[in-house]
């Protein structure tokens, strides 16, 4: 599976929220435990709507939260051009 | 394994679709391939015996899972990840629907042929039917416990 390019610092929040387990921060944005566990673990990407609620948390801003990093594109080689065949009469 | 509520609800909806299916069609076959094959009368009682089954099976085993662990509602990964088996599922349903299709317009064409006449029944294609919708759940439920495992993105 693609890896997500969203990236979160969740884990590190709940730690410094007086180490707050995921079932409760699961209870307060309502879903399931096994939810943020994914959401921690960048195997899903939440809803806009669950996102911000997990920033509301924390009170933090959203960008504190995810951040997102785009896989830089793959360099593409440079294509050899063909020498042109000659047409001046030099080159016949 | 840490299962969810959900998947561990998949999982036995699984079990009891194969167990009870796997029972019927091979119930089946061994009727059609008896002496004078199989009648309409026993094929209805088997099939109602097989959904009573089916739903005794589901019953019980969300019983003992409700019991055993506590039911949490289904979130919006549970939603999407439905969604997303449901399109896997629905694709094969249709793939299915037209095998059943061209085994009607098949048996119609070769009517003279013995093989066929005897296959080529309503029985035969309701069988078919029956068949791609339990193909498209079990395909379902196994896309979700991929998912599930595996991750999702939107």
């Amino acid at each position: 599976m693609r890896k997500s390019a969203i990236r979160n610092q969740i884990r590190t929040l709940r730690f410094h929220a007086s180490e707050m387990t995921q079932q409760v921060l699961a209870d307060r944005i309502g879903v399931t435990r096994q939810t943020v566990i994914a959401i921690e673990g960048n195997k899903y990407s939440p809803s806009l709507e669950v996102a911000f609620r997990i920033a509301q948390v924390f009170g933090v801003p959203l960008e504190q939260v995810f951040q997102y990093e785009p896989e830089p594109a793959p360099k593409r080689k440079p294509r050899r051009r063909r020498p042109r065949a000659s047409t001046s009469p030099e080159g016949r | 394994m840490d299962l969810s509520f959900q998947e561990k609800s998949i999982w036995g909806s699984l079990v009891g679709v194969l167990i009870t299916f796997a029972y019927y069609f091979a119930s089946a076959i061994g009727m059609a391939r008896s002496e004078g094959g199989a009648s309409p009368a026993e094929l209805a009682w088997l099939s109602i015996t097989v959904i009573v089954a089916l739903i005794a099976i589901e019953v019980i085993y969300h019983v003992i899972l409700a019991i055993r662990s506590e039911p949490e509602p289904a979130d919006e990964r549970d939603a999407l990840i439905e969604a997303r088996a449901s399109q896997i599922a629905y694709v094969l349903l249709v793939v299915c629907a037209f095998v059943a299709i061209g085994q009607v317009i098949a048996s119609s064409l070769l009517e003279g042929a013995p093989e066929v006449a005897r296959y080529g029944s309503p029985i035969l294609t309701a069988h078919l039917v029956l068949l791609a919708v339990v193909v498209a759940e079990v395909t379902k439920f196994t896309a979700q416990l991929v998912y599930y495992r595996r991750g999702l993105q939107a």
